[in-house]
This record gives structure tokens, C-alpha cells and sequence, in this order.
């Protein structure tokens, strides 16, 4: 990439924190070639299968062309040369709270987070205090049988069921990113729920003990067998910095017969990264996938999480925030294949543009032919808060059966000027008055979240709102 | 020039009297014959025209905006320029207040400046296909009507075209002036590609009908490019039924403070016909407004795609717009495709889409049943209902009720 590396380390970032790159054990060289690859590879004492799994897919990256309805100049900069692939973070030690900047401790205070988290948000070593509580945990988890780990461990342990299934809904050739990742993939969630387990807790990647989180290519793969439930959460609303400004994750959902799986993402990368990921969730017979989608960060996201309905009766289910402020563009969306008779579909997409900001809502809604009784409806609702920003849709719809209903609405206002006279006619200021109305807005995927991360979102909203008004 | 990637060889769809095996069709000298006397503008502007389409390569089934469509067995190679002859009907008392309908060659000789202008900017829009940039190239005959400043024509204005390979059509409306116009289209050839062009000066209000009835084997395009001045009104009804694959781009451009736009389209598809329509609302300027209702009633292996944008771009506050895809699919074997688009650069704007693709409700047909009436009239019913919603909606009943009576839906060999 264009921008160097010192200069990514903006001091202007209020909410934003990073690790010294010097903490990190091993890093490769820049560029990305299959050299590099058979180092990931050596390095992670991977099984041959994979590691032939990673040179094929890097042949298809070089292969492919970028996607091509992009038309995005932005995607078109990206140098691939200048990227490092894999860096493996040292044991984080000698990093201490104290060392974590003041601003940067101020804004875990207005967000409300819990000591604990703000430690591990902060880069300072968190396995002490969450010790206990992550024991506990592990304990509920390993007495249900439930696998839980990062990707590698998972690679590590329980082969069989990664080779099974890994690869199997996202394949490499899908698009350029996932080519990517499919080639140097690290780190990222591995979770197996046994048939009939219901998961009582959601699922996070902070539980995860000497987990490598929010790594540049991660991988994610969760497996919920006939009747089980689980609910993964990744990413946080606090703001995460990293100096990486590539990140292209692939996660891979499969949701066999009955099955439950809620996935819900908080995206709040500093504003200098390239998001680019890959999601899609196969549905089995009776299953329900939701995908819970809030993109708040990074300079572009291109992110249309998926769901593809393979069995009778499956259901799936996507709600998504999006919020774009200046030199922002949130490119996301949604899709729903429908490839068995009576499968249902939702999508709720909510935009906010600020600043000059720009979002996209870019979705697909298909029914094969032959899948009749298919329900599908989608709806979006745009917000643009000033002049210069910017907001698109493009859903597409493409229907093959005929006994179907299929159904898109969208809209794309500002916020009513009659509606802040009101608010502020009760004695609020025009920034309380705004903060409030766009909290209204994503209301519906607020309540979604769990308590303590709703709490958090709408103290960021506010403090995102702050210095947009007047 | 290249030939279609799609060979004549292949067509299931060759017309005899097309004489698609015949040398290229349009070569440089081709163009360079047709042209021979014309003035030196119009000759840049088809040579330009000829030079876009030799730039875009020929569609297959991957090219975007073409890869929902199934290619296989469709010759697109290009026809022959023959002349299109438009057969235009104008009242004598509407002639008599100064309104004008001619041929293009003709109206170059007695309005030139509007003419000139009306060709120059003829495709400013943002979508400059192929097949209309090889229509720029080769049109041939073609119609011009006029309605002078202040001028209210009483009836409407008929053009019918029958023969011919590129119609076009320029419809001007002078400042406070009033018309309603219809265009229809019969023609049988393999292949034909058309323009119209439609000029609404300040004030000024067009209600414009454009009917496709062409042969069912006849691969149809049409470019429709619309622009508004300010305080105008056009009322567009775009009514598809003809051809085998029929592939439109309607363009309609608020340029003016004001300028309004409703714009309606219906198609009745049957057998293994496929229906392409594209549609833009370019907000332009401030306090425009735009209103698109789009529908299709599927029957037999018909295929529709619609795809339709709404532009409004930085500074044009206070549009309105509304955009609108209903498709109702009547057989098994039916297919719709539908992508309504939104680009949004100004803040203070109304912009709300929809889209909807289903059966006939079974609810109504549960009503109607219980009412006595059996399923095969109560599906007419419904779908007659369907269509009648699109021709109210034009508010012009001098224009639509020829149309009307044309559409009506032929459902008796539903099951």
C-alpha cells in the first residue's frame, strides 16, 4: 500500500491503540509469493493436504482479476507487495496498562468498558484477569463437548473434522480475497457444537486462551451439528488499530439439519484498512443462520454475508448496520440463495452517511428453479446527514420458480427536520437531538446485541455524532 | 467490423428475408454511402457513433447488463441500414396551430438548429450501449415532431413504424407547449435497433406512448433518452410485447429546477421471449421529482430483467423520487430478474424503491372463487387488474385506449 508505515500510526486516532510491530516474534518479508506460503506453512507444522491447499489457492489469487463490478479505485490501489502476510504475535508480554494512552483510556471510560476488556483492548495481557472466568467457561464448554479454539489448534487437534468441512462453503476460487486468504490464512475461530447442544453463552474470540486475534487473514470455521445452537461474537465496538491495513477474513458457517447459528460481527478497524471478507453460511434442512452485521470502521469494507439455503425449510436471516464518515465507504450487503422449496429470507440493512462518507448496500436474493414456497424479503433504509456523503443500493433479485414471493424495499432520507424540532423542542441540543434520532434508527439491530455491547454502540454513536452538528 | 460472436449459422431465430449471410453489414463505406450529402456535423456524429460500437466488444453471456439474458441461438450481428418509414398521423387543426411531424431529412431542411441540437446531445446519457451507438451510426428516414412555444396540440400525435432497420424518432416541445404522442413499432425484420429522443423545453408537458409490437422472432433494441427543462413534465408509458428478445434503455434527465417525470412500462411476455428493461432517473437540478412504475406478467419460459437506477447527484436538493418493480409470473417455467438501484449524493431528497416478484395471490383467487367465479376468469381478472393500474396511472385516456385493448392478457391455456 501506498501509505507508510509510520504514518499509520496517526496520533490524531483518539479511540485507536497498536502493538509496536518490534513485539512481534517472527514476521515475513513484504510480498507475497509461494516462498512465503511454504514458510506459513513450515512454520505452522501444517499437514501436506493443507499446505498443497495453500499453493493451489495462491495460484488462483495471482490467477483472478479484481472484481470487476467494483469499478472502486480505492480496491484498484491496494499493492499486494507491500503487505506483510504473517506476523505472529510474541507472548505480549512487557506491555503494561500504564503504557496504554491517556486518550485512549478516556474513551474505554465514556464507552463504559469493563476493566478486563479494556486490557485486552489495550494490547496489555489479559489472560489474569479473565483467567478465572474463562475457566469456568472452558469448563461448561469442554463437559458439552463443544470445540472451541483458533484455527490453528483446531487444525492441530481435531484434523478430521477441519478437512471435512474447511474450504467446503467458501472455496478458493470464489473470489480474489478469499483466493488470499484461502493461501495464507492464520489464526481466526474453529468451533464444533455436538448434535442437540444448545451453547448457553455467545461465544467469543476473548475467550479463547493465546488466541491470535483479529489477524490480517483469518480464518473461521463453525460447525453446528443436527439440533445444536451457538452464537459466536467477533469484534468489538471499541475501536481496534492495527498497522496491517489489508484484512481479508474468510468465515465459513454450517448450520446442518435444525441447527442454529447466530453470527454477530462489530466492525470497528481504524480508519486506514482495507476490509474485505468473505462470509457465507450453508443452511441445511430446518436450519436458521443469522448473520448480525455492524460496520462502523475502516477506510473500505466489501462484506455481503451469505446464506445459502440447501435444505427444505431453512431460514436466513441478515441485519446489518453500516455508518460511513469521512474518506469511509461501507460497501456491504447481503445474500440469500434459496436452493430448496419453502426456505425463507430476511434482510434489514440500516445506513448512516456523515462527512463526505459513502455506503452501499449491495445484496442478491435467488430462487432456483423448482424451489417453490420460497419467501424472501429485504428492506433498506438509508440515513445521509449532510450534503457531501453519499448512498447507494443495489439489490438484485433473481427469481426461477414461480410460486414464490420475493420482496425489496428501501428508502434513503435525511433525518426529518421536523422530528429534530420536536426532539429539541423538549429541551435537547441539536447534537442530543441527532445522536438520539440515529440511535432510534439502529434500534432494531441494538436490540439484537448483547446488553453490554448494545450499551457500548450507542455511546459510540454519540461520540461519533459529537462535532457532526454545528 | 467484426461479426457477432454469436453467428448467424447458429440462429434459430434467421429471418429469410433478412439475408443475415450476406457480407458485414456495416463497413466505414457503408456508412460513408448513407451519408453522402449530409452535413459535415452529422457525418462526425455517426462516424463517432460507428466508432463506440466497433469499441464495445459484442456481449456474450458473461458481459455485464447482458448475463442474465440466454444468447444461444440469438444472431445479434447487425442488419443492413434499410430506411424506416414512420406513417404519422397529425390532426389539421393541430397542423394549422404550427405543429410539425416530417421526416428527419426533411425537418433538417426547415428546422435545422432544433434538429442539429436535438442529434448533438441525443446521447448524453450514462448508458451508451452498443446497439444504440450503431443506431446513432446508421438511422435512416426517421421522424420529427415539433410542437412550437405556447402551442397546445389537441390530438394525439401517432408515429407507426413498419418497416426498417434503425427508426428514429425526435420529439420536441417547445416552452408551454402540450402534446401527447405515441410511437408503435410492427416491424418483422431479424433485427432492429431504435432511438427517440425526447425534448421537453421549459413548462412544457409530453405524454409520450412507446408501443412494441414487433415480430415475435425480431431481436428489438430501443434507446429512449428523455431531457427535461425546468417546470417541464414527461409522462412516459413503454409498453413491451413484441419480439424475441426486446432490450431497452429508457433515460430520462431532470435538468431543470422542477422538471417532473413519471414514468410507466408494462410487458406481457410469452413463450420464450426475454424482455430487457434499463431505466435511469437522473435528478439533475433541485425540487425535481420522479415517479417509475414498472411491471411484467410472465407466462410460458418468458424471462424478464429489469434493472433500473436512480442518480441523484451532488447539489439536487429536494428531489423526490420513486421507483417501483412489480412482476407476476403466471407459468412454472417464468423467470424475473430484478436490480432497482439507488446513487444518492445530496442529502435533502425523498428516494424510495421496491421491487416485488410472485404468483398470482391466492388470497384474491380464494376471494374471486368465492364469489362464483371459476379460476380461469379469476385469474384474468387479477392480471387485467394488474395491467389497468399501469394505463390509469398515464392519465391520458385518448392514448391508452387503443393500447389498452391490445393488452389484454390471453391466459386460456392456463391450467
Amino acid at each position: 500500500m501506498a501509505i507508510k508505515e509510520t504514518q499509520l500510526v496517526d496520533q490524531d486516532y483518539r479511540y485507536g491503540f497498536h502493538d509496536q510491530t518490534a513485539s512481534y516474534s517472527f514476521k515475513s518479508r513484504k510480498g507475497i509469493d509461494h516462498e512465503i506460503v511454504e514458510q506459513i506453512s513450515q512454520m505452522k507444522q501444517e499437514p501436506q493436504w493443507m499446505r498443497d491447499f495453500r499453493h493451489k489457492s495462491l495460484d488462483i489469487f495471482f490467477a483472478k482479476a479484481m472484481p470487476a463490478w467494483a469499478k472502486n479505485e480505492v480496491l484498484e490501489a491496494i499493492n499486494f507487495d507491500d503487505i506483510y502476510y504473517y506476523m505472529r504475535a510474541s507472548d505480549r508480554e512487557g506491555k503494561t496498562w500504564e503504557e496504554v494512552p491517556e486518550d485512549i483510556k478516556r474513551t474505554f471510560d465514556r464507552l463504559g468498558i469493563p476493566e478486563a476488556d479494556r486490557k485486552f483492548l489495550g494490547g496489555v495481557t489479559a489472560q489474569y484477569d479473565s483467567e478465572v472466568v474463562y475457566h469456568s467457561i472452558r469448563k461448561d464448554l469442554e463437559a458439552q463437548g463443544v470445540l472451541f479454539s483458533d484455527m490453528d489448534t483446531g487444525l492441530r487437534e481435531h484434523e478430521d473434522i477441519v478437512r471435512e468441512h474447511f474450504a467446503t462453503v467458501i472455496p478458493p476460487a470464489d473470489n480474489k480475497f478469499s483466493a488470499l486468504n484461502s493461501a495464507v490464512w492464520s489464526g481466526g475461530s474453529f468451533i464444533w457444537v455436538p448434535p442437540g447442544v444448545h451453547v448457553a453463552i455467545p461465544l467469543q474470540a476473548y475467550f479463547r486462551i493465546n488466541a491470535e486475534n483479529m489477524g490480517q487473514f483469518e480464518r473461521t470455521l463453525i460447525i453446528a451439528e443436527p439440533g445444536s445452537f451457538v452464537h459466536y461474537i467477533e469484534g468489538c465496538t471499541a475501536p481496534t488499530y492495527s498497522s496491517n491495513s489489508l484484512h481479508s477474513a474468510v468465515v465459513e458457517l454450517i448450520a446442518k439439519e435444525g441447527a442454529h447459528i447466530r453470527y454477530t460481527t462489530i466492525q470497528n478497524w481504524y480508519k486506514n484498512v482495507y476490509n474485505l471478507v468473505t462470509k457465507r453460511a450453508l443452511a441445511h434442512k430446518n436450519a436458521h443462520v443469522e448473520w448480525v452485521d455492524g460496520n462502523i470502521g475502516s477506510k473500505l469494507t466489501m462484506k455481503y454475508p451469505s446464506v445459502y439455503l440447501v435444505g427444505e425449510g431453512a431460514r436466513g436471516e441478515v441485519l446489518s448496520i453500516a455508518y460511513a464518515s469521512e474518506g469511509q465507504h461501507q460497501d456491504a450487503g447481503a445474500k440469500m440463495v434459496h436452493a430448496a422449496p419453502n426456505t425463507t429470507s430476511i434482510i434489514t440493512s440500516k445506513s448512516v452517511s456523515k462527512g463526505g462518507g459513502r455506503t452501499s448496500y449491495r445484496g442478491l436474493v435467488k430462487v432456483y428453479e423448482g424451489c417453490e414456497g420460497v419467501k424472501s424479503n429485504v428492506r433498506c433504509d438509508a440515513l445521509l446527514m449532510d450534503p457531501e456523503s453519499r448512498s447507494d443500493t443495489y439489490p438484485t433479485m433473481e427469481v426461477d420458480a414461480k410460486d414464490v414471493r420475493v420482496e425489496h424495499e428501501a428508502t434513503v432520507s435525511k433525518v426529518g427536520e421536523e422530528q429534530l424540532f420536536y426532539v429539541m423542542s423538549r429541551g435537547l441540543t441539536e447534537v442530543e437531538a441527532t445522536t438520539m434520532i440515529v440511535n432510534g434508527f439502529f434500534e432494531p439491530f441494538v436490540k439484537e446485541l448483547p446488553m453490554e455491547y448494545a450499551v457500548e454502540l450507542n455511546r459510540l454513536i454519540a461520540l461519533e455524532m459529537e462535532g457532526s452538528v454545528g | 467490423m467484426r461479426s457477432s460472436s454469436t453467428g448467424s449459422s447458429r440462429s434459430r431465430w434467421k429471418d429469410p428475408l433478412a439475408n443475415t449471410s450476406a457480407a458485414p453489414a456495416l463497413e466505414l463505406s457503408a456508412i460513408e454511402a448513407l451519408t453522402a450529402g449530409e452535413a459535415s456535423w452529422l457525418r462526425e456524429v455517426r462516424h463517432g457513433a460507428l466508432e463506440r460500437f466497433e469499441s464495445i466488444a459484442a456481449p456474450t453471456d458473461r458481459t455485464e447488463g447482458w448475463r442474465r439474458l440466454t444468447l444461444d441461438g440469438i444472431d445479434l450481428s447487425p442488419a443492413t441500414s434499410e430506411p424506416s418509414h414512420f406513417t404519422l398521423t397529425l390532426s389539421e387543426a393541430d397542423r394549422k396551430r404550427g405543429v410539425v411531424a416530417t421526416t428527419i431529412g426533411k425537418a433538417l431542411e426547415s428546422h435545422e438548429p432544433m434538429v442539429r441540437e436535438a442529434l448533438l446531445h441525443a446521447r448524453s446519457g450514462r448508458t451508451v450501449g452498443k446497439y444504440s451507438a450503431l443506431a446513432e451510426a446508421a438511422w435512416q428516414g426517421g421522424a420529427f415532431v415539433h410542437v412550437p412555444d405556447g402551442v397546445e396540440a389537441t390530438e394525439p400525435i401517432v408515429a407507426r413504424v413498419q418497416t426498417g432497420t434503425y427508426p428514429r424518432l425526435i420529439v420536441v416541445i417547445g416552452k408551454n407547449a402540450r402534446a401527447s404522442v405515441t410511437e408503435s413499432h410492427h416491424e418483422t425484420a431479424r433485427f432492429v435497433a431504435g432511438l427517440s429522443d425526447l425534448i421537453v423545453g421549459e413548462n412544457g408537458h409530453l405524454t409520450y406512448a412507446h408501443a412494441q409490437e414487433c415480430g415475435a422472432r425480431t431481436i428489438v433494441f430501443s434507446h429512449q433518452h428523455a431531457r427535461i427543462s425546468s417546470g417541464a413534465k414527461l409522462v412516459t408509458l413503454n409498453l413491451g410485447a413484441g419480439g424475441a428478445l426486446a432490450k431497452s434503455d429508457i433515460e430520462v434527465e431532470l435538468l431543470g429546477r422542477g422538471a417532473e417525470s413519471d414514468m410507466l412500462g408494462l410487458v406481457y411476455a410469452r413463450d420464450a421471449q426475454q424482455f430487457d428493461y434499463h431505466t435511469l432517473q437522473g435528478h439533475r437540478a433541485t425540487d425535481t421529482r420522479s415517479d417509475l412504475l414498472f411491471k411484467s406478467a410472465l407466462d410460458d419460459r418468458a424471462h424478464s430483467v429489469y434493472t433500473g437506477v436512480i442518480v441523484i447527484e451532488k447539489g439536487a436538493q429536494r428531489s423526490d423520487a420513486y421507483q417501483a418493480n412489480r412482476n407476476l409470473l403466471l407459468a412454472e417455467g417464468a423467470r424475473a430478474d430484478t436490480e432497482p438501484k439507488l446513487e444518492i449524493e445530496a442529502d435533502d431528497v425523498r428516494c424510495t424503491h421496491g421491487a416485488t416478484v410472485g404468483p398470482i395471490d391466492a388470497e384474491q383467487l380464494f376471494y374471486l372463487g368465492s364469489r362464483g367465479m371459476d379460476r380461469d376468469a379469476a385469474s384474468r381478472l387479477i392480471v387485467e387488474g394488474f395491467f389497468q393500474d399501469v394505463f390509469d396511472k398515464v392519465g391520458d385516456e385518448r392514448l391508452t385506449r387503443d393500447l389498452e385493448a391490445k393488452f389484454a392478457p390471453d391466459l386460456e391455456h392456463e391450467g
